[in-house]
């Protein structure tokens, strides 16, 4: 069992409380079972035998955001989001994953996401510089991201072709089937294999977390250099027109902050736009409150989680929430709009040269 | 259970189906402190380990608290109100008889913030992390930070009389109380007076503190709180031995200085303590032996500057060589790191006991018990913390480390003997059973020698208020 080579992570947490404060769950369920504790006590009784997995332990193990904000202040580190993780792929492989999660494998085996019918894969050209990955949530939630992404790429003169329609895999990680993930990873490595060029972008930190950590821990390789789109721009360095004058706050999207430690470059991107200023929210970088994005099956407490961090925002006294992130935007969005939120390259695109 | 369903189904009424829960799993989450207890050695004494909880509870406000508790009167089964659930040392929220566990962390709203009077009002469900966040945006504090400040609730601190880091000038949240809403266990709200002080009869709100829910559940509190200092000054010194540092910390308190954190750690505490180790190795302290001392003041500059000077002098009359600012607040910006679990072996048995007493005493106490503990074992290493010093005394608290088992005792055989040798000792110099870690369910029978004839008091208000002992049952008086 892969739980139990965790043993060592559930033990660390089962003696300690200490991060009841900021679980993006438990602070809003309230209830103890919801905290890495709680889902941790679960667990060890289910591998010292001592019990085996019921309706409500199941439901607290898909009750979690893998945000990875307790491993963030957990002075140990102990790696809960991994082992929540792995008692996922075990609930899948004994048959007990619930129907909320059967119907999401169900329209990934459907349509080959999550949400519903996308544009099949168009012939991209052989060669380019650039292959951008617009990637599912993007491409069905947001697609005024993928427009401001390509109006920058053309303003920059990139030689690039997109790729549409295709999934990274993360969903079904996600909800714990682990092998149709490293198979869908498998398909969509050859399909960017196939394209010859030197750098493959994204602009969902999620698909890039997947590219950079769980193709390489699979073996799957993927030949381009990999770039979420603010570091592929922060790098660029491109050319802004005159002034913004703008008040903004910046959330970090969990998987490419904690997932991938890129904090700095969104913002250096935004302090390069003259006029504009950036403001922090109370809880910024590391310590960033997650936007309850990946709990779509709770659609109740994922937008009670989002609503929590636009208010944070809004203590900020700035004009615009941005992130980068389209599943982040979704859910801020989603939540009754009380700021303007827009995506970096939405912003970006308004005010490049 | 009998009327397990009629019960169910009546709690639903109040609540709604979805906030009472009567699963395995709830359940045995919300009854795993004691198992956690088990788990480190630490048995409680007397009680059914299978101790199991028949329903976990959410109520949002005092009213629905009120008629959960007029159902548990009629059905005679125990309510045990739950908080952070952090009072992991005496299982204070164990549900020993079973019943009802009254989580109480929906009600967690400030209600209002009141910057004339200088008070708060809030929910009891509220933690004190979220609290001082709130407080925080207007430019104000709580001022209390103990060891459980990322779990612990608003009216879990009150109900066990917790202490924070800086209670030399916060005191111990009890001492913030302005006012309590407390449903009384016959299902009546009642609100304490809310004033300064007053000479209206005896201070009601002080029942209900450090009361661990047998006389009702608090589902709001005005607390006291402070504008954010102006300045915070640290200081640290190094002295020969606890002996000085113990007589410059009480020649502090005695010339009025008011320190917002005043700790002594003997020199085992300083040698071996896991904080200081790390604080040694990050601020490239040299190993030296003593005893150390952390002070810090804040508030208007002038003040803390004089305070600086004052302290000081006394410091080095006493030999205490100074070590300037970084330790202090190395320890302040690290306060719960040492509360984290670590990786690694663990060692066979490590335990705590703590208490308070009056200055004439504290110092004796101190050698008593560690000349004591240490004749019984001889490779135990005991460390030795004077967390919280007051007006009239101070608090003591002692870290112990066994790494080899001690013959053919058991880790549950040695917590026992050691908790039973440093009771009798702090009986004897006027200390108490505990100083802010509580009373529980373990240390429960030691009451009656503790209090002597005032425990009848104790025993005759928990029979008038709670006839049908239904208020956590089990902790502190047990009738």
């Amino acid at each position: 069992m892969e739980l139990a080579k965790l043993r060592e992570e559930i033990e660390l947490c089962v003696y300690c409380l200490l991060c009841e404060h900021i679980c993006t769950v438990g602070k809003h369920t309230h209830s103890m079972v919801d905290f890495p504790t709680g889902k941790c006590l679960v667990l060890w009784d289910i591998i010292s035998g001592r019990r085996d997995f019921d309706e409500r332990a199941i439901d607290t193990i898909y009750k979690c955001c893998q945000c990875r904000l307790c491993e963030a202040w957990c002075v140990p580190n102990a790696k809960v989001p991994d082992v929540i993780k792995a008692a996922r792929a075990i609930v899948v492989e004994l048959g007990k994953a619930p129907q909320y999660v059967l119907d999401i494998k169900g329209r990934i085996d459907k349509w080959g996401n999550p949400y519903g019918e996308l544009p099949k894969p168009k012939v991209i050209k052989d060669k380019v510089d650039v292959l951008y990955f617009v990637g599912c949530a993007t491409r069905y939630f947001h697609p005024e991201i993928i427009r401001s992404t390509t109006d920058i790429l053309k303003i920059l003169n990139v030689n690039f072709d997109f790729l549409d329609g295709v999934c990274c895999g993360a969903p079904l990680l996600f909800y714990g089937f682990v092998k149709d993930a490293k198979k869908m990873a498998e398909q969509t490595a050859e399909v960017i294999n196939r394209v010859k060029c030197n750098t493959l972008l994204t602009s969902c930190p999620e698909c890039y977390r997947m590219f950079k950590k769980e193709y390489k821990e699979w073996g799957v390789e993927v030949l381009p250099e990999v770039f979420h789109v603010t570091e592929y721009l922060a790098r660029e360095k491109p050319a802004f027109k005159g002034e913004m004058l703008v008040k903004v706050t910046y959330h970090d999207p969990c998987a490419l902050g904690r997932g991938m430690g890129i904090y700095e470059e969104p913002r250096r991107l935004l302090e390069r736009i003259p006029g504009v200023k950036l403001v922090e929210m109370r809880w910024n970088r590391e310590k960033a409150n997650c936007c309850g994005g990946t709990l779509g099956v709770f659609p109740d407490l994922a937008l009670e989680i989002a609503r929590s961090r636009v208010a944070e925002a809004k203590e900020t006294g700035a004009e615009m929430l941005l992130t980068t992130c389209p599943t982040c935007k979704r859910m801020f969005s989603l939540s009754e709009r009380q700021i303007k939120v827009l995506d970096i390259t939405e912003f970006i695109a308004q005010s490049i040269r | 259970m009998e009327n397990k369903e009629i019960i169910m189904q009546e709690l639903q009424e109040v609540v709604g189906s979805k906030y009472v829960r009567c699963d395995e799993t709830e359940i045995s989450i919300y009854t795993r402190t004691m198992g956690r207890l088990e788990d480190l050695g630490l048995r409680i004494r007397g009680m059914p380990v299978t101790a199991k909880a028949d329903f976990v509870i959410y109520p949002e406000n005092a009213k629905q608290v009120s008629e959960i508790l007029k159902i548990a009167n009629k059905h005679k089964i125990p309510v045990v109100p739950y908080g952070g659930g952090s009072a992991v040392f005496t299982g204070s929220v164990v549900p020993v008889y079973g019943g009802i566990v009254l989580e109480t962390k929906r009600m967690d709203k400030v209600k209002y913030i009141d910057e004339d009077s200088l008070v708060v009002t809030a929910e009891a469900g509220i933690e004190l992390f979220k609290l001082e966040e709130e407080l925080n945006k207007r430019g104000f504090t709580h001022g209390h930070f103990g060891g459980g400040f990322y779990c612990t609730t608003l009216g879990g601190g009150i109900a066990t009389n917790g202490a924070g880091r800086l209670s030399p000038k916060y005191g111990k949240i009890g001492d913030a109380v302005v006012g309590l809403e407390v449903v009384l266990p016959n299902g009546e709200i009642i609100r304490t007076l809310h004033v300064p002080h007053h000479s209206t009869g005896p201070e009601l709100s002080r029942l209900f503190i450090g009361s661990e829910g047998i006389l009702g559940v608090i589902t709001e509190a005005t607390i006291k709180i402070y504008p954010l200092p102006e300045e915070r000054l640290f200081m640290s010194f190094l002295f020969p031995s606890v002996r000085n540092a113990f007589r410059a910390a009480r020649m502090i308190i005695k010339q009025g200085l008011k320190p917002s954190l005043l700790r002594v750690h003997d020199e085992n505490g300083w040698a071996f303590a896991p904080e200081f180790r790390y604080m040694r190795k990050e601020l490239s302290l040299p190993e030296e032996k003593g005893s150390i001392m952390l002070l810090m003041f804040e508030g208007p500059s002038e003040i803390v500057k004089a305070s600086e000077r004052v302290t000081s002098a006394i410091c080095k009359r006493e030999e205490g060589k100074d070590l300037g600012g970084e330790p202090a607040k190395f320890w302040l910006d690290h306060a719960w790191w040492y509360f984290y679990p670590r990786r690694g072996p663990r060692p066979f048995w490590y335990g705590v006991v703590e208490t308070a007493t009056l200055f004439r005493n504290h110092e004796k106490l101190y050698f008593a018990l560690k000349e004591t503990l240490q004749s019984k074992y001889k490779d135990m290493i005991i460390m030795c913390d004077s967390t919280h010093h007051w007006h009239t005394g101070a608090s003591l608290y002692f870290r112990m480390l066994l790494e080899k088992a001690p013959g053919n005792k058991s880790p549950i055989e040695v917590a026992e003997d050691i908790e039973d040798t440093a009771f009798r000792l702090f009986f004897k110099y006027g200390g108490t059973v505990s100083h802010h870690h509580n009373v529980g369910v373990r240390f429960a029978k030691y009451l009656p020698e503790q209090y002597g004839p005032a425990y009848q008091l104790l025993v005759a208000l928990k029979k008038t208020l709670d006839p049908n002992n239904i208020m956590n049952p089990g902790k502190l008086v047990v009738i």
